[in-house]
C-alpha cells in the first residue's frame, strides 16, 4: 500500500475511530471488488459475513473483514459461523485482513472450512492461505478506490460510502 | 507360535559372568528373589536378543531406558546373549553380542536356523523379525509388562498417568511426534518473525512521520509565499519557472541588454539548475546596467571625497592647536629672543658674583671646587690623593672641609647663596628655551601635513589651491553635488529594483515548490523498499513459514486424531477383557463394570483417559493404589487377550507392586487363566505372590531363586524344580 493511501486511511480512522473505520475499510474493499469486475456484491454492516462477492458460478467468496494495528486479528465464533452459513450457498470462506502499517496490503486468506481458526489469530498465520492472484489485482484497485473516495468519506463517512455502494450496484444490507 | 526354550547370558547387565542356561519350556517360569538380584536382567536379555537396539534408548518408548541404560556389564568388555527358541519350523538359536567401545560399541547378531544355516547382521535381524512376527511396540504392550508400566500408572499425576496409558497402548510414537511439535515452538518462531518485521515497519513509519512533518512545514511556507495549497505540484513549478524566464527576458529588454539564454526545466528536478542560472543572469544584468554602474562610481567618489575632507579638517585643527600652544607659551615666558637675552644677563651676573667671592677669599673657589672634586673621585682614588697632581696628601678631604668650615665659609656665605639662585635661574631659562623650540617644531610639522591634505584636495578637485581657497568648503560642496546625483540615480533604478524583487519572489516560490516535491519524492522513495529483492525475499520467507506452520498444525491435528482413534480401537477391542480382569483382581462390589472414556487432552496433546463405573461415575479419584495397579495389569492382560500374535509367552516384571494379599491371589487366578494360552514368565521380589504363584498356578512350573548378587560375579541362581 502506498504511503499516501496509508495516511489517508489513518486520517479516516483518526476522524471516525476504530469501530467505524473497520466498516469504512470494509465498504472501500467492497467498492474495490466492484472495480475488479465482481458482478454480485453484497455488503453487510451488522449481521452475517461482511461481504459476499461473486463473478462466475465458481468464483463465489464470503469475506470476513478485519483491520488492525497489531500482530493479530480476532475471529469470533460468530464470524466463523457466518462463514460456514455462507459456505452452504457455495461461497468459499475468506478472511480479509489489513494491518494499518507501511508496506501492508490486504491479505485474502481462503481458509478451508475445517481449518478456520478462532480467537486471536496472528495475521502471518493467514499467509498460508493467501489468494495471491486476487490480492495482486486487489492491491492497486483498493489504492484507487481509497484515493477516489477519500475526500467524500472524510466528509460524509459511512453514509457517503453507502451511497457510492448503491450507485455502483452493490447491495447494502442492514442500512 | 514362538516359544522360548532356554537362555544363556554373559556380561549382560546384572550378569558379569556366564550364567547357567535358563530353561523356559515349562508353562510357567518364576524368577524370584530380592531387589537388584538380576531377575529383570533375564527378561531384558530375552527382549534385547529378539529386538536389539529397538529396545534401547528413546526409541524404546520406555522412559527408564532413555540415557544411561547399559547393555554391557560395567566390569566386563562384552555382553552376549544366546536365546534358543522353538517355532513351527523348528529350533532356532539367536546369538546377540555387543562389545564396549565408543558410543554403543561393536554389535553382532547371528541366527542359526533349524536347517543349520546361519544368518548374520541385517539378514539375521530380518529373520528374527519374521520369526517373532510382532513389532517391538506390540511386544512391549502385549508380551512384556514392564515395571515402569505399573509404576507410572501408580505414582504419576493424572496427565502423566494418561501418558503412561498411552505408552501401555503402544502410542508412544504419536506422543513423541506431538512432543517434538510442541518443543519446536514453530508458532512462536512465526510470531517472533512477524514482530521483527513489525519493528522494522515501526521504524519506517517513524521516518515517514518525521519527513511528513517536514513536508507539512515546507507546504506551509509555500502557501505563505502566495502559492495555492492545491497547486503544490510539478505543473505549478514549471509554470513559475516559465514566468521567471519571461520576467528576466523583459528585464533585460528594459535595460537594453541582450539576455543570455536560460533553459526551462524539463521537470521539477531541473528547478535547482534553473534557479542557479536565473540568479546568475539577474546578477549579470544588474551589474551591466548604466545607472547601476554610475551609482557604483558615484558611491566610490563620494567615499573618497569624504575621506580627503575629513583629513583636511583634522590637519587644520592640528595646526590651530599647535599655534595656540606657542602663543600661550610666549605669553607666559616670552619669545625665543627674550629668553635668550635673559640667559645671557644671568650668566654675566654669575660671573660678577664669582669675582666678588675671589675678592673676599681668594681660596674660597679653589677649596670649594677641591672638596667637590675629592668627593666625586673618592670611590676611585680615595680621599688622600690629590686628583689634579696625583700626590698623596693624608686627610686631604677632611683638611679642605675643615679649612672651608673654619676659615672660608663665614666670609662668602651671602655671596654663595646669591650665586646658587642665579645658577638655578639660568637652568630654568635654558629649559624654557628648549620647550619653545619644541612647540615651534610641532606647529611647523602640523602645517606641513595640512599642506599635504590640501594638495590631495587640489588633486581630487582638479585645480590648484591657494591660501585664498578653503579646501574643506570646496570638498563639502563637491560631496553635496555627488549626493544629489546619487539620489537622482536611485529614483531612476527604483523601478528596476522592484522588477528584480518580483523575480526574486518568483524564484523563492520556485524553490519552495522544489523542496515540497523533493520531500514528497523522498517519502515515496520509502515505498520503493517494497520493490527490493530483500523485501520480496522476506515476504516469501514469511509465506513459507506460514505454510510450514499450517502444515505442522495439520500434522499435529492428524497425529492427535490417529492417536485418539487407535487408543479407542485398542480399548474397544480389549474393553471386555479389561473389565473382566479388573473385576476379578479388584473384587470391589461397588464397581460392577469398568468403562473407559478417551478424550483429547488439549494441554498435553495426548489422550486423556477417564475410567467410569456402571453408573457413569468417574473412578479416577476413588481408585486406590492397589486398584490402579490392578487396572494397569488388567489393561496389559486385556490387550494380551484381545490381540492374537505369534509369541507363545508373556513376561510380567514385578506385577504386584501395590496389591493386597487378596488381590494378589486373584491376580494369580487370572494369570492361571492366561497360562492356558501362553507360557508365563514372572519376575517378582514379592514372596507372598511367589507363594501364591507356586500354589495357585495349575500348570507345571520352573522356579529360579536369585540371591547374593555380587558386582563381579553376578547373582547366585538356583533352579528349583
Amino acid at each position: 500500500m502506498r504511503v499516501q493511501t496509508l495516511w489517508n486511511l489513518q486520517k479516516l480512522r483518526g476522524k471516525y475511530g476504530r469501530g467505524q473505520f473497520g466498516k469504512i475499510a470494509q465498504k472501500l474493499l467492497a467498492l474495490s471488488f466492484r472495480d475488479m469486475g465482481y458482478t454480485h456484491i453484497v455488503e453487510r454492516s451488522t449481521e452475517g459475513v461482511d461481504i459476499d462477492i461473486a463473478r462466475e458460478a465458481n468464483k463465489k467468496f464470503a469475506l470476513e473483514v478485519k483491520t488492525t494495528d497489531g500482530l493479530s486479528v480476532v475471529l469470533s465464533a460468530d464470524n466463523i459461523q457466518g462463514l460456514r452459513e455462507r459456505a452452504k450457498d457455495g461461497y468459499l470462506p475468506v478472511i480479509a485482513a489489513l494491518r494499518l502499517a507501511v508496506f501492508e496490503n490486504w491479505i485474502l486468506a481462503g481458509v478451508p472450512l475445517n481449518e478456520l481458526p478462532t480467537g486471536q489469530v496472528l495475521i502471518d498465520r493467514l499467509r498460508a492461505y493467501r489468494m495471491s492472484d486476487v490480492e495482486h489485482v486487489l492491491g492497486p484497485a483498493f489504492e484507487q478506490v481509497a484515493e477516489r473516495h477519500f475526500q467524500g468519506t472524510l466528509k460524509g463517512g459511512q453514509r457517503y460510502l453507502n451511497d457510492q455502494l448503491q450507485q455502483t450496484g452493490i447491495e447494502v444490507r442492514d442500512l | 507360535m514362538l516359544h522360548l526354550k532356554h537362555l544363556e547370558v554373559e556380561g549382560f547387565r546384572g550378569f558379569p559372568k556366564k550364567s547357567d542356561p535358563f530353561e523356559f519350556t515349562a508353562p510357567a517360569v518364576l524368577l524370584h528373589g530380592g531387589n537388584h538380584q538380576g531377575k529383570s536382567s533375564i527378561l531384558n536379555a530375552i527382549e534385547w536378543c529378539l529386538y536389539g537396539d529397538q529396545c534401547v534408548g528413546q526409541k524404546s518408548g520406555i522412559r527408564e531406558r532413555v540415557g544411561g541404560w547399559v547393555i554391557v556389564n560395567r566390569n566386563v568388555p562384552k555382553a552376549s546373549v544366546k536365546l534358543v527358541i522353538d517355532t513351527d519350523k523348528g529350533v532356532t538359536t539367536i546369538n546377540r553380542a555387543e562389545v564396549k567401545g565408543k558410543g554403543r560399541g561393536e554389535r553382532t547378531i547371528e541366527v542359526e536356523l533349524p536347517d543349520g544355516s546361519v544368518k548374520k547382521g541385517v539378514d539375521a535381524e530380518k529373520e528374527i523379525t519374521r520369526l517373532a512376527g510382532l513389532s517391538f511396540k506390540d511386544f512391549a504392550t502385549t508380551v512384556y509388562q514392564h515395571q515402569e508400566t505399573i509404576h507410572a500408572i501408580l505414582v504419576q499425576t493424572p496427565s502423566e498417568r494418561s501418558d503412561a496409558i498411552d505408552r501401555l497402548l503402544g502410542l508412544s510414537d504419536y506422543r513423541n511426534v506431538l512432543d517434538g511439535i510442541k518443543r519446536s515452538k514453530i508458532a512462536d518462531v512465526q510470531k517472533e518473525l512477524a514482530e521483527q518485521f513489525y519493528s522494522f515497519q515501526a521504524l519506517v513509519e517513524q521516518t515517514v512521520k518525521i519527513r511528513q512533518d517536514e513536508l507539512e512545514h515546507k507546504k506551509e511556507k509555500a502557501v505563505d509565499s502566495g502559492l495555492d495549497a492545491n497547486q503544490l505540484n510539478e505543473h505549478k513549478l514549471l509554470e513559475v519557472a516559465s514566468d521567471v524566464r519571461n520576467q528576466i527576458g523583459k528585464f533585460a529588454s528594459e535595460m537594453a541588454i541582450t539576455a543570455a539564454p536560460i533553459s526551462s526545466p524539463a521537470n521539477w528536478k531541473g528547478a535547482q539548475t534553473f534557479t542557479a542560472e536565473a540568479t546568475n543572469e539577474i546578477e549579470r544584468l544588474w551589474s551591466e546596467s548604466a545607472d547601476v554602474k554610475e551609482q557604483s562610481q558615484l558611491n566610490s567618489k563620494r567615499t573618497k571625497a569624504d575621506t580627503i575632507k575629513t583629513n583636511c579638517e583634522q590637519q587644520k585643527q592640528a595646526v590651530a592647536t599647535a599655534e595656540v600652544e606657542v602663543q600661550k607659551f610666549e605669553q607666559s615666558h616670552g619669545n625665543q629672543e627674550m629668553i635668550e637675552t635673559e640667559i645671557r644677563a644671568t650668566q654675566s651676573t654669575i660671573a660678577a658674583v664669582d669675582d666678588e667671592i675671589r675678592q673676599v677669599s681668594p681660596k674660597a673657589k679653589l677649596v670649594q671646587e677641591g672638596i667637590a672634586l675629592l668627593e666625586a673621585t673618592a670611590p676611585a682614588y680615595g680621599t688622600d690623593v690629590c686628583p689634579l697632581c696625583g700626590k698623596t696628601a693624608p686627610n686631604l678631604l677632611n683638611h679642605l672641609k675643615k679649612e672651608w668650615t673654619e676659615k672660608i665659609e663665614w666670609q662668602v656665605h651671602d655671596l654663595n647663596t646669591r650665586w646658587s639662585k642665579l645658577a638655578e635661574r639660568k637652568v630654568e631659562l635654558e629649559g624654557l628655551k628648549a620647550k619653545h623650540e619644541l612647540l615651534t617644531v610641532d606647529a611647523a610639522e602640523a602645517k606641513e601635513q595640512l599642506k599635504a591634505s590640501v594638495d590631495k584636495a587640489a588633486e581630487f578637485l582638479g585645480k590648484e589651491l591657494t591660501d585664498r581657497d578653503d579646501p574643506i568648503a570646496m570638498l563639502g560642496k563637491e560631496i553635496g553635488e555627488i549626493d544629489d546625483r546619487i539620489i537622482k540615480i536611485e529614483d531612476a533604478i527604483k523601478d528596476k529594483r522592484e522588477t528584480l524583487d518580483k523575480i526574486s519572489k518568483s524564484l523563492n516560490r520556485l524553490n519552495l515548490l522544489y523542496e515540497v516535491l523533493e520531500f514528497e519524492e523522498r517519502i515515496s522513495g520509502i515505498q520503493k523498499i517494497e520493490d527490493t529483492t530483500e523485501y520480496k525475499e522476506q515476504n516469501e520467507i514469511r509465506d513459507k513459514v506460514a505454510a510450514l506452520v499450517a502444515d505442522v498444525e495439520k500434522v499435529d491435528s492428524t497425529v492427535r486424531e490417529c492417536m485418539s482413534e487407535q487408543a479407542k480401537n485398542k480399548m474397544k477391542a480389549a474393553a471386555g477383557a479389561i473389565d473382566d480382569y479388573f473385576q476379578k483382581i479388584v473384587g470391589n462390589p461397588a464397581i460392577q463394570e469398568l468403562s473407559v472414556e478417551i478424550e483429547e487432552d488439549t494441554r498435553t496433546g495426548g489422550n486423556s483417559y477417564t475410567f467410569r463405573d456402571q453408573n457413569g461415575e468417574e473412578l479416577n479419584p476413588v481408585l486406590s493404589q492397589g486398584d490402579l495397579n490392578a487396572l494397569a495389569l488388567s489393561m496389559f492382560l486385556g490387550l494380551v487377550k484381545a490381540y492374537s500374535h505369534p509369541i507363545g509367552f508373556i513376561m510380567m516384571d514385578d506385577p504386584s507392586q501395590s496389591l493386597g494379599t487378596t488381590q494378589k491371589k486373584r491376580l494369580v487366578e487370572v494369570m492361571d487363566e492366561v497360562c492356558e494360552d501362553r507360557n508365563l514368565i514372572v519376575s517378582t521380589m514379592d514372596s507372598e505372590l511367589q507363594e501364591f504363584l507356586q500354589s495357585g498356578l495349575t500348570k507345571a512350573k520352573t522356579i529360579y531363586e536369585f540371591s547374593n548378587w555380587d558386582p563381579k560375579t553376578g547373582p547366585n541362581v538356583i533352579k528349583v524344580v
